[in-house]
């Protein structure tokens, strides 16, 4: 089955000029880059309507020639940084970035026209620094509620639709400021008026309690990064 | 829609790592090769289905295998216990960790024979690791830690010694494993870019057992009998404070070699007998004699000049050597007149180069035993 098959080998043999899997490895992972896209512009971007997504899908190409195993990040994160560099080009060259840039963007122009490449690698690290903050600080929220990272692989709805109504369940709970009050202070799911507010039943809620919690935590704290994260698998299907 | 392709990691352990994709579903799974950091996206690979049938098939082969495995398994006469000690692995940076490892090469336990060592080994988790992704780890931290400086050679030294026998086979196997995680332990300093003399070497559990009277680690031990053979003052208390780089960088500019001599000692044993006194003088503990501060600093400065005149005088030899087995290649006249003034050197010609700076060194070292006699 090819839409099984293990995205690394499929940038191993896009790397040894196997187009098939060049092409492959791109449309999969489509969604990613342009999300690294969105973020870095600051705006909705649309596959088909933006340049800047041709610029991120070129990058991403450029990214899978300079990607050297074992060295020392990931492919993805190298992926990142080229598309925010290319970006950086693409906007210096139409002299228009002053109007499409975000602010995060602009802030890390005037570093980057002292040095291009220096500028963007910094504000990469920076970033990264930033996300393992949120992770730490989203961690030990978790742990307050005698939550890990290992228990929400257990408790992880296997099925999409599964997933998709408990993470809605969390979403009801995270808008709703009763509910809220109720998760923060007693700890717990407020299950019998959750049973009520969405159309699961209580045993499965119940089931998917650790699950609904830790994503509820995540939209309610101040946690963009990762609550932006999961809604980058929903784009174009959302749902609530 | 397709399964997650890419994940954010929010943990990692290891080689486990733990990501959340953007579809909201937490994995765990298990990286080879690079390991990413937290908050870094990777890709994550698939989930292998198995279909109930597999599971099935797998359950009953594993129980026909229990039942056709347990006949032979009570025939064997020792057979290798998991969760025995079968190898004791030294790390010596400065940090000085001992690793238990099993027949499986997984870390039963680790302790730190200094305090560096328990430090280090407080800051990472390793038990139940595979003693190369250990290494790796161990490496990385002392890195993180500090451990090795900018434009200063460290060194890592890995001793493998088995737990138990010294029989060909287990010292062959020790010396593979030492090799395979010394060269673990290389890449990772390269990839830090750490200058660092990297080297691996195998010694009898005798001599890990001596090495512990001694209060040091059997890779410092090591050193230890390697440098007095060399004619360094070097004691025991030396290497217990510092790092082997530390304290052969006092003595000997070119200590790298004593290194490598220790990565290819077949009998250390023997070595111990040889040195005898001299080794006893430097496993005293704080002998009234170092507690003078003249003496020992003297007669130590003194031991660098020698040293270095003798370093200096090394290329030169060197070259000298060069241009006589040249001669000797040539005629037999040459020859003579070539080594006319070195008979007594020539032996230790023959078994190395490097060997002739270790004789010339050690009679200087037999005077310095004399001296503190005298005194």
């Amino acid at each position: 089955m090819p839409s099984a098959e293990d995205p690394s080998q499929l940038l191993l043999r896009a790397r040894n000029g196997d187009t098939g899997a060049r092409e492959e490895l791109i449309r999969r992972f489509t969604p990613f880059i342009l999300a690294v896209v969105s973020r870095a512009t600051g705006h909705f971007i649309r596959l088909g309507e933006d340049d800047e997504a041709s610029v991120g899908l070129m990058a991403f190409n450029e990214a899978i020639d300079s990607f050297r195993p074992g060295g020392g990040s990931s492919f993805l994160t190298l992926a990142e940084t080229i598309i925010r560099r290319r970006l950086v080009d693409y906007f210096r060259r139409e002299g228009r970035h002053q109007r499409v840039l975000s602010l995060h963007a602009i802030d890390n122009e005037t570093a980057a026209t002292v040095d291009p490449l220096g500028g963007e690698a910094i504000n990469m690290v920076n970033e990264l620094a930033d996300r393992r903050r949120e992770i730490e600080r989203y961690r030990e929220e978790l742990a307050g509620f005698g939550i890990t990272f290992k228990d929400l692989v257990k408790a992880s709805p296997q099925h999409r639709d599964a997933r998709d109504r408990a993470l809605a369940a969390a979403r009801v709970v995270a808008a709703n400021p009763l509910f809220r009050q109720y998760l923060l202070e007693r700890k717990a799911l407020p299950l019998k008026a959750l049973e009520k507010s969405v159309e699961t039943s209580r045993k499965t809620l119940e089931r998917h309690r650790k699950y609904i919690i830790a994503a509820a935590l995540m939209l309610i704290g101040d946690y963009e990064y990762l609550a932006d994260y999961i809604g980058q698998g929903k784009r174009g299907g959302q749902d609530a | 829609m397709l399964n997650p392709e890419r994940g954010l990691v929010v943990s990692r352990q290891g080689k486990e790592v733990i990501v959340l994709t953007p579809e909201g579903e937490w994995r765990a799974f298990y990286l080879d090769g690079q390991v990413p950091e937290v908050g870094e996206e990777v890709m994550v690979p698939p989930v292998k289905k198995k279909s109930r049938l597999a599971v099935a098939m797998a359950a009953a082969a594993a129980i026909l295998l229990l039942f056709l495995a347990l006949p032979l398994a009570r025939r064997a006469a020792a057979p290798p216990v998991p969760g025995e000690p079968a190898y004791y692995i030294n790390i010596d940076i400065n940090p000085s960790i001992e690793l238990a490892v099993d027949e499986r090469e997984k870390v039963i336990s680790a302790r730190g024979l200094n305090e560096d060592g328990e430090k280090l080994l407080a800051a990472i988790a390793i038990k139940d690791e595979k003693a190369d992704v250990a290494i790796e780890i161990l490496t990385r931290e002392a890195v993180r830690q500090g451990y090795y400086l900018p434009d200063t050679r460290g060194a890592l030294l890995v001793t493998v010694s088995p737990a138990a026998g010294s029989d060909l086979e287990k010292l062959a196997a020790s010396t593979e494993l030492s090799q395979k995680l010394t060269g673990q332990a290389r890449n990772i300093l390269q990839q830090a870019r750490v200058q660092a003399v990297v080297e691996a070497a195998t010694v009898t559990p005798e001599i890990r057992k001596h090495a512990e009277a001694a209060g040091l680690s059997a890779g410092k031990y090591g050193i230890l009998l390697e440098a007095l053979e060399a004619g360094l003052p070097v004691t025991a208390a030396d290497l217990q404070k510092e790092s082997v780089a530390r304290v052969l960088e006092r003595y000997d500019t070119n200590w790298e070699r004593l290194l490598q001599k220790l990565h290819q000692e077949k009998d250390l044993l023997k070595k111990e007998q040889q040195l005898g006194a001299i080794l006893r003088k430097a496993l005293e503990p704080k002998e009234p004699g170092s507690a003078h501060p003249g003496t020992p600093k003297n007669s130590g400065g003194e031991r660098t000049e020698k040293q270095e005149s003798i370093a200096g005088s090394d290329e030169g030899g060197a070259k000298e050597e060069t241009a006589i087995s040249r001669e000797s290649g040539k005629s037999v006249s040459g020859e003579k007149t070539g080594t006319g003034g070195r008979t007594k050197e020539t032996p230790s010609d023959y078994v190395k180069p490097d060997n002739r700076n270790l004789k010339k060194a050690v009679p200087g070292n037999k005077d310095a035993p004399g001296d503190k006699k005298a005194r």
